[in-house]
């Protein structure tokens, strides 16, 4: 379960976790199950926590009312704004990269 | 209390309170709901570790780095221990100078410490030169407490190279060392506070004029 993301910018676990929240609210672990499913990284529970503490305090994200032992988070204005910016330089870098490999 | 539940409590206590209180329940339900591996074991640990760093305050971290520092003359210097370390002072009570502590380079820790203090949480110089004085405790608490190991008989200082030697530094002078180091460590760590101060009313000054 706690398999070291690949390196990339794709495995930074902030940008994972707010790209799980992006079609709306999730406690911890269906974080976790939603990114390995999804995107194939494995976030360990301590580096979740760690990524999403600091989320919260740059309020990017936002806890919701305790649901059982369970906490949701949902994505704020702000953290939506930020992902976004975050993918379109990702898909400018990419595309940029694989258009000169094409050419090359 | 089963060897799961010691080893999820044992993981857990690796986060600061404030944490534990705010999180702690989520990730104790994830660690129960799961086998702890030695991969999540260590990821759990390690980012706990993390989070007491990223609380601490400054001079909690700056006063244990000195403290490491301070105690490795222990390692370092073991028959030459209490010369390389500690020195008469000039005070009237019995106190000694630790050496590291005193030396130049601790003023600008001092300042750095104060400095430091302000930035994260801004606040009075004052407390900038109480957060100094608190590194400096950390820091001298080796000095403390070999003094107070040789009051309980803990400590034969014939061993730890004081026989024979010329200064042989009291245990009380020893335990009431660090006494002596807060003073000037309050006007540095103050001093730093007040540079930060000085600093962030620049800058907000500069913002204003580009706004």
């Amino acid at each position: 379960m706690a398999r070291k993301p690949s390196s990339g910018p794709a495995s930074d676990p902030e940008l994972l976790i707010l790209s799980s929240l992006a079609d709306g609210p999730k406690h911890g672990y269906a974080i976790m199950v939603d990114v390995e499913q999804s995107i194939g990284v494995t976030l360990g529970p301590g580096t979740l926590y760690t990524a999403l503490t600091r989320l919260v305090e740059q309020k990017l994200v936002a806890p919701d009312p305790v649901s059982g032992r369970q906490r949701p988070y949902r994505l704020t204005r702000k953290g939506a704004d930020v992902l976004e910016e975050r993918l379109n330089a990702m898909r400018r870098v990419a595309a940029v990269g694989l258009r000169r490999l094409r050419t090359a | 209390m089963t060897r799961r539940n010691l080893v999820v409590a044992v993981l857990l206590r690796c986060y600061p309170a404030r944490w534990r209180r705010e999180y702690g329940e989520e990730l104790r339900h994830i660690l129960e709901s799961h086998p702890i591996t030695t991969g999540i074991a260590f990821d759990v640990a390690g980012n706990g570790v993390r989070q007491r760093a990223r609380a601490a305050s400054p001079a909690t971290i700056l006063g244990l780095v000195s403290l490491v520092l301070v105690a490795s003359q222990f390692v370092i210097a073991p028959s030459g221990f209490w010369p390389a370390a500690v020195r008469p002072s000039g005070m009237t009570f019995p106190t000694l100078r630790i050496t590291i502590v005193a030396s130049e380079l601790y003023v600008y820790v001092g300042i750095a410490c104060g400095y430091w203090t302000e930035g994260r949480s801004p606040g009075s110089m004052s407390r900038a030169g109480l957060a100094a004085m608190r590194m400096a405790l950390i820091a001298c608490s080796p000095v403390m407490m070999a003094g107070l190991l040789i009051v309980a008989g803990l400590v034969d200082p014939s061993i730890a190279g004081l026989a024979g030697r010329t200064f042989v530094p009291s245990p009380a002078a020893m335990i009431l060392s660090t006494l002596g180091a807060l003073p000037p460590f309050w006007i540095w760590g103050s001093g730093g506070g007040w540079l930060r101060q000085w600093v962030n009313r620049r800058r907000e000054s500069r913002q204003q004029k580009l706004t």
